[in-house]
C-alpha cells in the first residue's frame, strides 16, 4: 500500500509544486526581487513538476502486475462537502494513462518556459511599447505571464490526476480561466480581448454539456468518482446488467461529457474560437492551445471511454472525421502562420476524437502525447521565426528564411515530418522503421479506423476522410514550410530574420528530439510511451478479434498513410517549391472558395447572426426595459418625491418659519416701539409722570363720580 | 378748614412739577423734587389736622423730610458724580438710557 500512496503523493506535488511556485513568485516579487528571476522560479517548479511525473513513470513501470495487468492506484484526497456523500470529492487515480500525460505535460511545461524567458524577455522592462492597434506604452507583464502559467500547468495537472469527475470538471474551469487570462495577455490589442471573450464563452456553451452529463451520471449512478473497483464505470456496468440504466439515458449523459471535450478539443462546431486564440503569446500557443488544454478534451473522454456505448461513440467519430477534415481544409487555405498551425491543431484533435470513436483507444491517446511534442515544437518554430521577423505572420510576406534561420528551419522540418508522418519506406534500422514520432501514432489511428471499417462497425468514409486528410496535412504543411524558408524575402521583417538565442533554441532542440524519439518502437513491444499507454487500456479486454482484425488492417493502412502523406508533401512541393509565387492557381480561378475557406467556412457569421447578434438584440431590447420602463418609474417616483418635498419645503417656509418669524418680528417691533419712550431726558419722564397722574385722576374721577 | 391748604398744596405741587418739567439744571430739579415732596406735606398735615387720626399725618410728613433729606443728600452725590463724569449738569445732555 505505502507504494501505492507513493505514486498518488509524487503526482499530487507535481501538481502542487507549481501552483507553489507562482505563490513564491509573488512573494518574490514582494520582497523586491527581480522580475526576471519569475522565469527561473517558474522553470524550477515546472522542472520538478516533471521530475516528480517520471519518477510516477517509473512508479507506475514498478508496479507489480495482478493477473497481468497494473492495478490503478486510486486514493481520496479530500471531501469539501461531507453532506453529499461521496458524490462530490477530490480524488486522484493513477494509471498508465495519468503517468504519460503527466510526463508529456510537465515536459511540454517546461520547454515552454524555457523559451519564454527568452520569447517575452522584452516584457522584462518597466514599460513596453505596444504595436496593437495603436501605440502606447503599457507596464512589462513578465511576471503576470510566468504566475499564469504557472497557474494554468498546476491545473492542467490537477485534471490529469483527477480520480473524480467533480475534481475534473472544478480543473476544467480553471484551466479555462487561465486559458482566458493568456489569450487576453496583450489586452491592449482589441483582437486579444475580443478572441480571450470567444474562447471563454465557446467554452461554456461546451461547458453546460458536461455539467449536464455530470448531473445526469451523478443522479442515474450516483457516483462521479473513477475508483476503479468502486467508481462511475463499475456501478454504470451494474446498473446497465440490471437495466436500471437506459441506453438513451447513458448516451444523453455521455454526449454531454462528449460536449464538454468538444468545447475544449474544439470540434466541430465549437472550433471556432482556437484559431483566434492565437491572439495570445506563442508560448501560449504552443502549450495551452496545441499540446495541453485542448487535448484535455480527449483525455475526458479517454479517461470516461469505459462509459460510452456504441451510440455516442459513433457521434465522438463522425465529429472527429468532420473536425479533421474541414479544419485540414482551413489550415490549407490560411495564410498566418499561427492560424494555420491552429487549424492543423484542431484537424489533430479531430484524428484522437475520431480514433476514440472507432475503438482505438490507445491510438487517440497514442497520438495524444506525440502531437503534443511536435505541435509545441511547430509553434515554438513558429514563434521564433516571428520574433526574428518583427512578428509578420503572413507567410505571403516571409520567405527565404532557410540561410538566415537554420537551425529553426531544420527545427520545423522536423516538425513538419512528424505531423505530416513521413516515413522512409522498406528500410529498418534495428527493426524499426526509419520515422518520427507522428507516423507511428498516425498510422496507429488509421490502422483502428481500417479495422473499424472492415468489422463492419463504421462506415467506410471514416477511414477515406482521414486518408484524404492526411494528404491535406502534409500538403499545408509542406506548403507553410515552404512558404516560410525558400525563396526570397518578401518583406523588410523576413530580410531582418537572423536566428534566435540558444535561450529559445535549447527548448526547441528538446521537443525536436521529443518529436523524432518519443514514438520510437511505435506500436511494437519495444515501443516505451505505446507499452505506457497500453497498460491502462480499457479496450484491451475487447478480445482477439479486434486485435487480429487491426493486425490484419496495420500493413494496408500504414502503406496508404503513407502514400497519401507523400502525395500531399510532394504536390505541395511542387506548387510552393520554388517560394515565390504570390498566388496559386486555386486563389486565382476560385478566389471566393479560397476566401470562404480563410473564413472559416461561415461558422463565425453564422453564430455571428443566429447567436451573437440576437443575444446583443435581446440585449438591447434589455436595456430598453431597463432605461425606458424600470429608470420611467424610478424616475417618475423620484420626481414625485422631489414635488412632495418641494410642498413640504414651501409649508415649512411660509408656514410654520412664517408664524415663528412673524411672531418674532411682532415681539420685536413692539419692543422696539416701547422702547421708543425711553428718551432718556429727564424732563420727558416729568411730563410722562404728569400725564400719569392727569390719567389716574381722570380714571379715579370718572369712575368715582 | 381744609380748602387753603388744599390750595397751597396744589400750588406747590404744580410748581414743583413745572419746575422739574422745564429747568435744564438738575440742581433745580432737585429744588422742583423738594417742592412737590413739601406739597405733600402740606397735604398730610392738612388731612391730618381734619380727620380723626391722631399725629400721623405729621408724623409722616416729618418721614418725609428725613427721606428728602437723604435723597437730596444721594441726588446731590449723584449730580456732582455725574458732572465729574461730563462736565455739565444739564440734564437735557444725560441721555445714554435712552431705549
Amino acid at each position: 500500500m505505502s507504494s501505492d500512496s507513493a505514486l498518488s503523493s509524487l503526482l499530487l506535488v507535481a501538481a502542487i509544486a507549481p501552483a507553489l511556485g507562482a505563490a513564491a513568485s509573488t512573494a518574490w516579487l514582494w520582497a523586491g526581487g527581480q522580475r526576471r528571476e519569475i522565469g527561473l522560479i517558474a522553470c524550477g517548479s515546472i522542472g520538478l513538476s516533471l521530475l516528480l511525473s517520471l519518477l510516477a513513470v517509473a512508479g507506475w513501470w514498478g508496479r507489480p502486475l495482478v493477473d497481468g495487468v497494473r492495478v490503478p492506484v486510486h486514493s481520496v484526497l479530500a471531501n469539501p462537502f461531507p453532506s453529499l456523500g461521496e458524490a462530490l470529492r477530490l480524488e486522484s487515480l493513477v494509471d498508465g494513462l495519468t503517468v504519460a500525460m503527466a510526463a508529456i505535460v510537465a515536459v511540454v511545461s517546461l520547454a515552454v518556459a524555457i523559451y519564454a524567458r527568452g520569447y517575452l524577455a522584452e516584457e522584462c522592462g518597466e514599460t513596453v511599447a505596444e504595436h496593437g492597434d495603436d501605440l502606447c506604452e503599457r507596464p512589462g507583464r513578465f511576471a503576470t505571464f510566468f504566475c499564469t502559467l504557472q497557474g494554468f500547468v498546476a491545473c492542467m495537472m490537477g485534471i490529469v490526476i483527477a480520480g473524480s469527475l467533480f475534481q475534473a470538471f472544478v480543473f476544467w474551469e480553471l484551466v479555462g480561466l487561465c486559458s482566458y487570462l493568456l489569450i487576453g495577455f496583450y489586452r491592449e490589442r482589441a483582437v486579444a480581448g475580443s478572441a480571450s471573450t470567444k474562447a471563454f464563452v465557446v467554452n461554456r456553451v461546451g461547458d453546460l454539456g458536461f455539467l449536464i452529463g455530470l448531473g445526469l451520471l451523478l443522479t442515474t449512478v450516483g457516483t462521479l468518482s473513477l475508483d476503479p473497483e468502486s467508481g462511475l464505470m463499475v456501478r454504470t456496468a451494474v446498473a446497465r446488467i440490471n437495466g436500471e440504466l437506459s441506453t438513451g439515458l447513458l448516451t444523453a449523459a455521455t454526449l454531454g461529457l462528449f460536449a464538454g471535450a468538444a468545447g475544449k478539443s474544439a470540434q466541430v462546431p465549437l472550433q471556432v474560437w482556437l484559431p483566434d486564440a492565437m491572439a495570445g503569446p506563442t508560448p501560449v500557443s504552443a502549450l495551452v492551445h496545441s499540446a495541453t488544454m485542448v487535448a484535455a478534451g480527449v483525455y475526458l473522454v479517454a479517461r470516461t471511454y469505459p462509459l460510452f456505448p456504441p451510440e455516442a461513440l459513433a457521434i465522438v467519430a463522425l465529429v472527429g472525421c468532420a473536425t479533421l477534415f474541414i479544419a485540414a481544409l482551413f489550415a490549407l487555405a490560411a495564410d498566418d502562420v499561427k492560424r494555420i498551425l491552429a487549424w492543423s491543431t484542431v484537424s489533430q484533435l479531430g484524428y484522437m476524437m475520431l480514433a476514440l470513436g472507432v475503438g482505438g483507444w490507445s491510438a487517440a491517446v497514442f497520438h495524444l502525447m506525440t502531437h503534443a511534442c511536435f505541435k509545441s515544437l511547430l509553434f515554438l518554430t513558429a514563434g521564433a521565426v516571428l520574433v526574428a521577423c518583427h512578428h509578420e505572420q503572413s507567410v505571403h510576406r516571409l520567405g527565404g528564411l532557410l540561410r538566415r534561420m537554420p537551425w529553426t528551419a531544420t527545427f520545423m522540418l522536423i516538425g513538419v515530418i512528424a505531423i505530416s508522418g513521413l516515413a522512409v519506406p522498406y528500410l529498418t534500422v534495428f527493426g524499426e522503421p526509419i520515422a518520427l514520432s507522428g507516423y507511428h501514432s498516425k498510422d496507429a489511428i488509421l490502422t483502428s479506423s481500417l479495422a473499424s471499417v472492415r468489422s463492419g462497425a463504421s462506415h467506410p468514409l471514416l477511414f477515406l476522410v482521414p486518408l484524404a486528410a492526411a494528404t491535406l496535412t502534409a500538403a499545408y504543411m509542406t506548403r507553410l514550410w515552404c512558404k516560410v524558408f525558400l525563396g526570397e524575402p518578401r518583406s523588410e521583417g523576413a530580410e531582418h530574420g537572423r536566428e534566435v538565442s540558444w535561450s529559445m533554441r535549447g527548448p526547441m532542440l528538446l521537443l525536436t528530439l521529443l518529436a523524432i524519439g518519443v514514438a520510437v518502437g511505435g506500436e511494437s513491444e519495444r515501443g516505451l510511451l505505446h507499452a505506457l499507454i497500453v497498460s491502462s487500456d480499457p479496450t484491451a479486454a475487447a478480445g482477439t478479434d479486434l486485435l487480429d482484425l487491426r493486425h490484419d488492417a496495420h500493413k494496408t493502412a500504414a502503406g496508404l498513410s503513407l502514400a497519401a502523406a507523400f502525395a500531399g508533401a510532394i504536390a505541395a512541393f511542387i506548387v510552393y517549391g520554388r517560394g515565390r509565387e504570390r498566388t496559386t492557381w486555386f486563389s486565382r480561378r476560385m478566389p471566393r472558395m479560397v476566401a470562404f475557406l480563410q473564413s472559416g467556412a461561415g461558422f463565425d457569421e453564422v453564430y455571428r447572426d443566429a447567436l451573437v447578434r440576437p443575444a446583443f438584440r435581446a440585449g438591447r431590447g434589455l436595456r430598453l426595459v431597463d432605461g425606458s420602463l424600470l429608470d420611467g418609474l424610478i424616475h417618475r417616483v423620484a420626481a414625485g418625491a422631489r414635488r412632495a418635498a418641494a410642498a413640504d419645503q414651501w409649508i415649512d417656509r411660509y408656514l410654520v418659519d412664517g408664524a415663528v418669524s412673524q411672531v418674532a418680528s411682532l415681539v420685536l417691533g413692539g419692543g422696539e416701539a416701547a422702547g421708543r419712550i425711553q428718551t432718556g431726558r429727564l424732563r420727558h419722564y416729568v411730563l410722562f409722570l404728569l400725564a400719569g397722574l392727569l390719567c389716574v385722576f381722570a380714571a379715579v374721577f370718572t369712575l368715582l363720580a | 378748614m381744609i380748602g387753603p391748604s388744599i390750595v397751597v398744596s396744589a400750588v406747590l405741587f404744580v410748581c414743583g412739577l413745572g419746575c422739574m418739567a422745564t429747568k435744564r439744571n438738575a440742581i433745580a430739579v432737585l429744588m422742583g423734587v423738594e417742592l412737590v415732596l413739601n406739597a405733600a406735606n402740606v397735604n398730610f398735615v392738612a388731612v391730618s389736622q381734619r380727620a380723626d387720626v391722631g399725629l400721623d399725618g405729621q408724623a409722616i410728613a416729618l418721614f418725609v423730610i428725613v427721606i428728602a433729606a437723604a435723597e437730596a443728600a444721594v441726588a446731590l452725590a449723584i449730580a456732582l458724580a455725574y458732572y465729574n463724569a461730563h462736565r455739565t449738569i444739564d440734564v437735557d445732555e444725560g441721555v445714554e438710557l435712552r431705549g
